[in-house]
């Protein structure tokens, strides 16, 4: 909002302070809350830029961190390879049909969404900029919201592997898709952080 | 009207170019919407009427009932991070391991970068939000000024959306249910403490310290 002295408003978003800073030059500008010193920016710096960085690098890691094993378990059998999927369908097959369903939307699911709905956000900034607005808007706090999510199945190949070590008999182990898994939950925050929604709601790129 | 929503006569000197801070509006941060402030009631949530984002909620908890959910959180969380998640038996062997056991095992193993992940959103994270608070609310609710406010609440601001705490617990009983494919698996304390601490700091957060600015 540009007020008539020509000084515009922003409310700082982490102590709520409300400053007037002057409207010229504002889109490019750097303050800093008066009252908690937190920046201040009428629009994220590089926000569009950034988000497909994070978009595109998470979407590309998607595909080791499905395709390639998470983790191994090593009993008196031999050595097992699992995928995000593999893991998924034995939780299945064994009965645990909640605990499948739970890790088939927190692995697999919400990273999907999340990348899908980013690149929709960041491209409906640029090429229709006054379609569904209420939603798009909605849209980005749902995946704001649930993209932590997806580190369910980090935490589960950590504790099961620190917790199953019995040699031959028992044991499990991390393999390279966990990183890249783990690269994909840290990348799809991060570009979730990095779009500002307030792009959704201004008329113009680069001017409102 | 127990909840004070409205900035008050408290300001600190500029110590930027930000002109003199103009406190009967608020811009809502997602959708630059302009409303006016007004009271808000203990149970009443404002959201924006553009975007639909919560702007700010009416405030419950006085700083001596946050601390107090502060020092509980304390407690469960050094409960949660001492005792074992998943006790795993086989052929007579026996093994209770924490979290940070876990990790320092996953970093053992080479998987360095997801050690350091787990523990900075499962132990660092939530022990920073819990530490930050108890620095911020002990002098406010014994009416004092708070050394390091700005700082310690722009740290709170920018850890909270690490703090993965409720996601763990839900690991961990995964957990317990894929070992029990390979072992003799039973859910330790440490999973039902991680459980009471996943719903405290949601309270906590939902609380918020933003009104701390102006109600102190």
């Amino acid at each position: 909002m540009s007020t008539p002295s020509g000084l515009r408003l922003l409310t700082c978003a982490c102590c709520a302070l409300t400053s007037s800073v002057p409207a010229a030059g504002v889109e490019s500008a750097k303050f800093h809350c008066p009252r908690c010193g937190h920046p201040l920016y009428a629009r994220k710096p590089m926000s569009l830029q950034r988000t497909w960085a994070y978009v595109i690098t998470s979407a590309l890691l998607y595909v080791p961190a499905n395709a390639l094993p998470i983790v191994s378990t090593i009993d008196v059998l031999g050595r097992k390879p699992h995928t995000i999927a593999g893991g998924i369908s034995e939780l299945w097959d064994g009965g645990d049909w909640i605990l499948a369903i739970i890790v088939f939307v927190a692995s697999l699911v919400v990273p999907l969404v999340k990348i899908g709905v980013l690149a929709l956000l960041a491209a409906s900034v640029q090429h229709a900029p006054s379609w569904r607005r209420p939603e798009r808007a909605r849209l980005f706090r749902v995946v704001e919201t649930v993209g932590h999510w997806s580190m369910l199945d980090v935490y589960v190949v950590v504790l099961v592997g620190g917790m199953v070590r019995f040699g031959a008999l028992a044991s499990v182990q991390p393999e390279p898709g966990l990183v890249a898994f783990a690269a994909v939950v840290v990348l799809t925050m991060l570009a979730a952080q990095s779009f500002d929604p307030r792009l959704i709601w201004q008329e113009k790129i680069g001017h409102d | 009207m127990s909840g004070t929503f409205l900035p008050s006569q408290q300001r600190a000197q500029p110590r930027s170019r930000v002109a003199d801070p103009q406190s009967d509006f608020v811009v809502c941060e997602q959708c630059d919407a302009v409303h006016r402030w007004r009271l808000l009631h203990s149970d009443e949530v404002a959201h924006c009427q553009r975007c639909g984002v919560v702007l700010g909620r009416g405030h419950r908890l006085s700083a001596q009932s946050l601390l107090a959910l502060s020092i509980a959180a304390l407690v469960v969380f050094l409960i949660a991070n001492l005792s074992s998640i998943v006790s795993v038996g086989l052929r007579g062997q026996h093994a209770d391991t924490t979290l940070a056991g876990a990790a320092s095992i996953a970093w053992q193993q080479g998987e360095h970068l997801v050690a350091v992940l787990a523990i900075a959103t499962a132990i660092v994270a939530p022990a920073m939000l819990i530490a930050l608070r108890l620095l911020v609310l002990w002098p406010i609710a014994r009416r004092r000024s708070s050394p390091h406010l700005a700082l310690a609440m722009r740290a709170m601001h920018a850890v909270s959306r690490w703090n993965m705490v409720e996601v763990l617990t839900v690991a961990a009983l995964v957990s317990v249910v894929r070992i029990g494919h390979l072992a003799q698996a039973d859910a330790g304390p440490g999973v039902l403490a991680f459980a009471a601490l996943a719903l405290i700091l949601a309270a906590l957060e939902s609380a918020g310290v933003r009104h701390l600015w102006w109600s102190r």
